[in-house]
C-alpha cells in the first residue's frame, strides 16, 4: 500500500489518521486479546459522514480491507482487522444531533458513547434502556452494528428494539438513509434492521435515529444468594412464568459475592453456588412492592440471604460492581473464554445443568453468569495457564455448550455478535440455505468484499 | 524497583477491556486509542519490554503524552498499577548526554531546595526572553516562605494539636499566599506547627520524569526528617505531596526494606491540611465573607477525594460564602504538573472543557488544593480567581 499515508492525508488531513506502528498496536485489538490476529496499515478517524465516505470510496477503488470500529470493547473479534488494511475509527463522530421531545426520538452520530447519551437523555427525563456493560466506553454505532444489549433486555429489549433509522455509507462511498423518525414505517425492505447487527460487513453506520422512552420514576434493587445454581435458575423461570417482569435480572456465581463485599455493607454471605441481582422499576411504591414480593418468593424457595435495596445511590454500587465483573474476572486468570449463548427462559435450568455437566466432563473450571432474565447466559472457561492442549479442550467444551444451547431452541449469540468468535457456528444455527442467502446479500452491498473481511462466517464461505 | 520487568505479570493480567477510555483526559481530547492505558501498555510491552518494536520518536511521544493523573488506575476493573507502569517506562526512556545530565542536576537542586532556585531564579525572566524557557513557566518569589520561619510556630491560644507541616515546593516558592493562609488558619485554631528544616521536595516531580533514584533519595531524606517528630499528624497543603507521602512513597522501595517500612508507618499520619482541620474542628469561628466559590478537585486526589471534600466542608462554615458546584469537579484541568508546558495544544483543549464548567457554575473564584491546577487555571482565569481553599478560609479571619 504505497502512498497510503499521502492519500489519507489528502482525504482526512494529517491529524485524521495514523500509519505509525506505535499507534496501530492497539487497533489490532478488541476486548479479548486472542482476537488480535492482523496488523492494520492505517487507522483513520473521520470527523463526519463526508470524510468517512471519501475514505470508503478510496478503500473500494484500491481494494483495501476496511474494518469499522467503535470503542474496541467488543468480545467477539468483530472489530479486529484480521486482513489488515484500514481501521475506520468512528469515535470522532460524536455529535448528539437532536433530542426530539415531541417525537420521543434522538438522532446521533455513530461515535457517541452510550453512557454520555444516556446521561444526556436522562437529563431531559427520557430513558434509553439498552445497556451493554461496557456502557462507559462503548459507542452507539458499535451497539447498533452488533445489536448489543445488557441486563435491561429482560424488560426493554436490546438496541435492535430502539433503532428507527440509519445513515450509512456503502462501500463505494454512497450515502443512504434508511428507515425514518416515524414510529410506524411500512415501505420497502427494512434495511434499517438488516444493517443493525451486520457487524460492519455491509456498510459503515454513521448516524442513527433512536427511539426513547419516558424515564421510569423509581427503581428498587434486590439480591438473593442461592444454595444451588439449579435453584437460582428455577427462580428465574418461575418469576417470568408468574408474570413479574424485573427491569434487570442477573444470575451471578458465588465468586462475585466476594467482589460485592469489597464495596457493600453489611457483607453478603459468601456461600452457595449462585446469586440473583435484580431491579424493578415503576413508581417508588410499585418498584418496592415488586422487589419485596420477589424477595419473599426467594426466601420461600430456600435462598440463603435476601436483601432489598431501595436507595438508588446504594443500589448503584451493586450495579457498578456488576458492570466490572467481567474484566475483573479476566484480570485474575491467564485466559478466559466467554460464551454468549441465549436460550428460551424456561430452558435456563436445563441449560445450567448441561453447562455444569460439560465443565465436569471436560475437566475445566467453568463459571456461569448472565442476564438470566432474558435467557442470555455467559458461560466462561477460566484458565490459570495457557497451552495448546488446554485451548483445544476449551474450544471443544464451548462447541458442546453451543450445541447444547441450540438443542434447547437457543441461539449462538445473544448480544456480542458473531465476529470471529462464532463464525464457524453460524451455519449450525441458521442452516446452509439461510447463510447462502446472507452471502448473496453481502455481495449486493459489498461486491469487492472490502467490508470487515474474515468475519461472521468462516473463510471457506467467503467468495 | 527493578524497572518495567516487575510489572510483567500485571501487564499480562490486562483484560484489554478498554474501560480506561472512559477516564483519560488526554484520550478525551485526541480520541486516538494509542493514548489510552490499553494502548500505552500494549506499546510499552512491545517496544520497551519484548523488543517487538524498535523504540523510536513516536514511542517516546506516547509515553510522554500522559498527565500521570492516575485516573486510569482508579477506573481499571483489574486494578492494574497503570501510573506506576508509566513512570517505569519513563525511567527506561530517560535521555542521556551532557545536556540531560545538566538538566537533571538542576532539577535535583531545585527539589532539594524545596522549589526555590536561589540565585539561579534571576535567570528565569532572561531565559524566557531568550525563548529558552516557556513563557507559562511560573516565576518564583524572591524570598521563599521558609526563609524566615522559625522551626516551631506557637498557636495564639491554647494548644489543641501538634503537627509537622510539610510545606510543598509551590507554597514555599511560588504561592506564598497559600503558605501564609495555612499558617494563619492553623495558628488561629490552636495548632502548634513544626517545620522540620531537613525536608526536601516530596519527589513526585522526579517520578513524573521517570527519575526513580532521585525520588528515592528525596524520600529517604523526608522519611528521616519526619520520623524524628512527635506530632499528631503530618499535614500538607499540596495534593501531590499528599499523594506522594500517603501512597506513592510506600511503593517506591523494595517491599519489606527499612525505607518501605518507614513509609508505611508514615502514610496513615499524612493528611491534607483542610481535612486535618475539619477533623480537629475550628475553635475560632470564621467571620462572614461575601464570596461565591466552586471547587476543582485535582486528579491527584482521586484516591483520597474524601480529604478534599472535608476541606470543602470547612469552607461551608464561613457565613455568607456560597458554594456553587460545577458539573464534574474531578474532571482534569489539563495542567498535569508541568505537562502543560510541553503539550500546549492538548492541555489547552482539556482546560477549555473545565473553563466551560467553571463559567456555568457562575462562581467568583475557584478553590483547589493543587498548585499546578491553580497555576494553570489561573493563567486562563487570572491569578486572583484561583486560590487554595484555606486562603478563602484565612480571608474570614481578618
Amino acid at each position: 500500500m504505497r502512498g497510503l499515508a499521502k492519500d489519507l492525508a489528502r482525504l482526512v488531513g494529517p491529524e485524521g489518521f495514523s500509519t505509525q506502528p506505535e499507534d496501530l498496536l492497539v487497533y489490532r485489538h478488541d476486548a479479548i486479546a486472542y482476537f488480535a490476529q492482523g496488523d492494520p496499515a492505517a487507522v483513520v478517524l473521520p470527523t463526519g459522514t463526508t470524510q468517512a465516505a471519501k475514505v470508503m470510496a478510496y478503500a473500494s477503488q484500491h481494494g483495501i480491507p476496511l474494518t469499522p470500529r467503535g470503542a474496541g470493547s467488543g468480545l467477539s473479534g468483530g472489530c479486529t482487522p484480521v486482513r489488515g488494511g484500514i481501521v475506520l475509527d468512528t469515535k470522532r463522530m460524536k455529535g448528539i444531533l437532536e433530542i426530539n421531545r415531541g417525537n420521543l426520538t434522538a438522532r446521533v452520530e455513530a461515535g457517541v458513547v452510550l453512557a454520555d447519551f444516556q446521561q444526556a437523555v436522562e437529563g431531559q427525563g427520557f430513558f434509553y434502556p439498552p445497556d451493554p456493560q461496557s456502557k462507559s466506553v462503548c459507542t452507539l454505532g458499535g451497539n447498533v452494528a452488533t445489536r448489543a444489549g445488557g441486563p435491561r433486555a429482560v424488560k426493554y429489549g436490546t438496541t435492535v428494539n430502539y433503532v428507527l433509522g440509519l445513515e450509512a455509507v456503502l462501500p463505494d462511498g454512497e450515502v443512504i438513509r434508511t428507515g425514518s423518525a416515524c414510529v410506524k414505517h411500512s415501505a420497502g425492505y427494512d434495511l434499517t434492521h438488516l444493517l443493525t447487527g451486520s457487524e460492519g460487513t455491509l456498510a459503515l453506520i454513521t448516524q442513527a435515529t433512536l427511539r426513547l422512552l419516558p424515564k421510569p420514576p423509581a427503581t428498587c434493587t434486590a439480591l438473593a444468594v442461592c444454595p444451588t445454581m439449579d435453584m437460582a435458575a428455577r427462580i428465574v423461570s418461575e418469576t417470568i412464568a408468574g408474570g413479574v417482569v424485573p427491569s434487570m435480572l442477573e444470575l451471578l456465581t458465588t465468586a462475585s459475592l466476594a467482589v460485592f463485599n469489597r464495596f457493600v455493607s453489611p457483607p453478603l454471605p459468601e456461600e452457595g453456588e449462585a446469586c440473583l441481582l435484580m431491579e424493578f422499576d415503576g413508581t417508588a411504591q410499585e418498584a418496592l412492592r415488586q422487589a419485596q414480593e420477589m424477595a419473599d418468593a426467594c426466601r420461600d424457595m430456600g435462598a440463603i440471604d435476601v436483601r432489598v435495596v431501595p436507595q438508588t445511590d446504594e443500589a448503584a454500587v451493586y450495579w457498578m460492581v456488576r458492570s466490572r465483573l467481567y474484566p475483573l474476572v479476566v484480570s485474575r486468570f491467564k485466559r478466559v473464554v466467554t460464551e454468549d449463548v441465549t436460550v428460551p427462559r424456561d430452558r435456563i435450568p436445563e441449560f445450567a445443568t448441561k453447562v455444569m455437566g460439560i465443565a465436569q466432563e471436560m475437566g475445566l473450571a467453568m463459571g456461569l453468569t448472565g442476564h438470566a432474565g432474558d435467557g442470555n447466559m455467559h458461560p466462561t472457561i477460566r484458565m490459570d495457564e495457557v497451552s495448546d492442549e488446554l485451548q483445544a479442550r476449551a474450544d471443544q467444551a464451548m462447541a458442546k455448550v453451543i450445541k447444547a444451547g441450540l438443542a434447547l431452541g437457543g441461539v449462538i449469540s445473544g448480544e456480542h455478535g458473531v465476529g470471529l468468535h462464532k463464525a464457524q457456528f453460524l451455519e449450525l444455527e441458521l442452516g446452509r440455505e439461510q447463510v447462502a442467502l446472507m452471502r448473496r446479500i453481502k455481495k449486493a452491498f459489498d461486491p469487492t468484499g472490502i467490508m470487515n473481511p474474515g468475519k461472521i462466517w468462516p473463510p471457506e464461505l467467503e467468495t | 524497583m527493578q524497572g518495567l520487568e516487575q510489572y510483567r505479570e500485571a501487564l499480562e493480567r490486562c483484560s484489554q477491556c478498554g474501560y480506561c477510555q472512559a477516564s483519560c483526559p488526554v484520550f478525551s481530547q485526541e480520541l486516538l486509542e494509542s493514548y489510552t492505558a490499553r494502548g500505552r501498555t500494549l506499546l510499552i510491552k512491545a517496544a520497551l519490554m519484548d523488543g517487538a518494536l524498535p523504540v523510536g520518536k513516536r514511542t517516546k511521544e506516547i509515553v510522554a503524552n500522559c498527565l500521570l493523573c492516575g485516573t486510569c488506575a482508579h477506573t481499571c476493573p483489574g486494578g492494574l498499577p497503570l501510573d506506576e507502569i508509566f513512570v517505569a517506562a519513563r525511567n527506561q526512556l530517560r535521555p542521556s548526554g551532557p545536556a540531560a545530565s545538566l538538566k537533571r542536576s538542576l532539577h535535583r537542586k531545585l527539589m532539594e531546595q524545596r522549589g526555590h532556585p536561589g540565585a539561579l531564579g534571576k535567570l528565569g525572566p532572561l531565559a524566557k526572553t531568550m525563548g529558552l524557557a516557556p513563557a507559562d513557566l511560573p516565576q518564583p518569589a524572591a524570598h521563599p516562605f521558609l526563609a524566615d520561619q522559625p522551626e516551631v510556630l506557637k498557636p495564639s491560644g491554647q494548644m489543641r494539636a501538634r503537627v509537622a507541616w510539610f510545606v510543598g515546593c509551590a507554597a514555599n516558592s511560588l504561592h506564598l499566599d497559600t503558605a501564609q493562609a495555612v499558617r494563619k488558619v492553623l495558628l488561629a485554631n490552636g495548632v502548634e506547627v513544626v517545620l522540620p528544616q531537613e525536608l526536601a521536595c516530596c519527589g513526585l516531580p522526579a517520578l513524573a520524569q521517570g527519575e526513580v533514584d532521585m525520588a528515592q533519595d528525596l524520600a529517604r531524606r523526608n522519611l528521616a526528617a519526619l520520623a524524628a517528630q512527635e506530632v499528631d499528624a503530618v499535614v500538607t497543603e499540596c495534593t501531590s505531596c499528599v499523594l506522594m507521602l500517603r501512597d506513592k512513597m510506600t511503593r517506591l522501595f523494595e517491599p519489606e526494606s527499612p525505607e518501605a517500612q518507614a513509609a508505611q508507618a508514615l502514610a496513615p499520619k499524612v493528611m491534607e491540611v483542610g481535612a486535618f482541620l475539619h477533623k480537629l474542628g475550628l475553635s475560632q469561628a470564621p467571620q462572614g465573607r461575601d464570596i461565591s466559590y466552586t471547587l476543582h478537585q485535582p486528579c491527584h486526589a482521586a484516591g483520597f477525594a474524601a480529604q478534599v471534600q472535608a476541606g470543602l466542608a470547612l469552607l461551608e462554615q464561613v457565613p455568607g460564602a456560597d458554594y456553587r458546584p460545577m458539573a464534574d469537579p474531578a474532571a482534569c484541568c489539563g495542567a498535569g504538573g508541568d505537562f502543560f508546558l510541553k503539550n500546549q495544544a492538548l492541555s489547552q483543549g482539556v482546560r477549555q472543557s473545565k473553563m466551560d464548567q467553571i463559567e456555568r457554575s457562575r462562581a467568583e473564584v475557584v478553590v483547589t488544593p493543587c498548585p499546578a491546577c491553580r497555576h494553570y487555571l489561573g493563567l486562563a482565569l487570572g491569578p486572583d480567581k484561583v486560590k487554595h481553599p484555606l486562603a478563602l478560609l484565612a480571608g474570614a479571619y481578618e
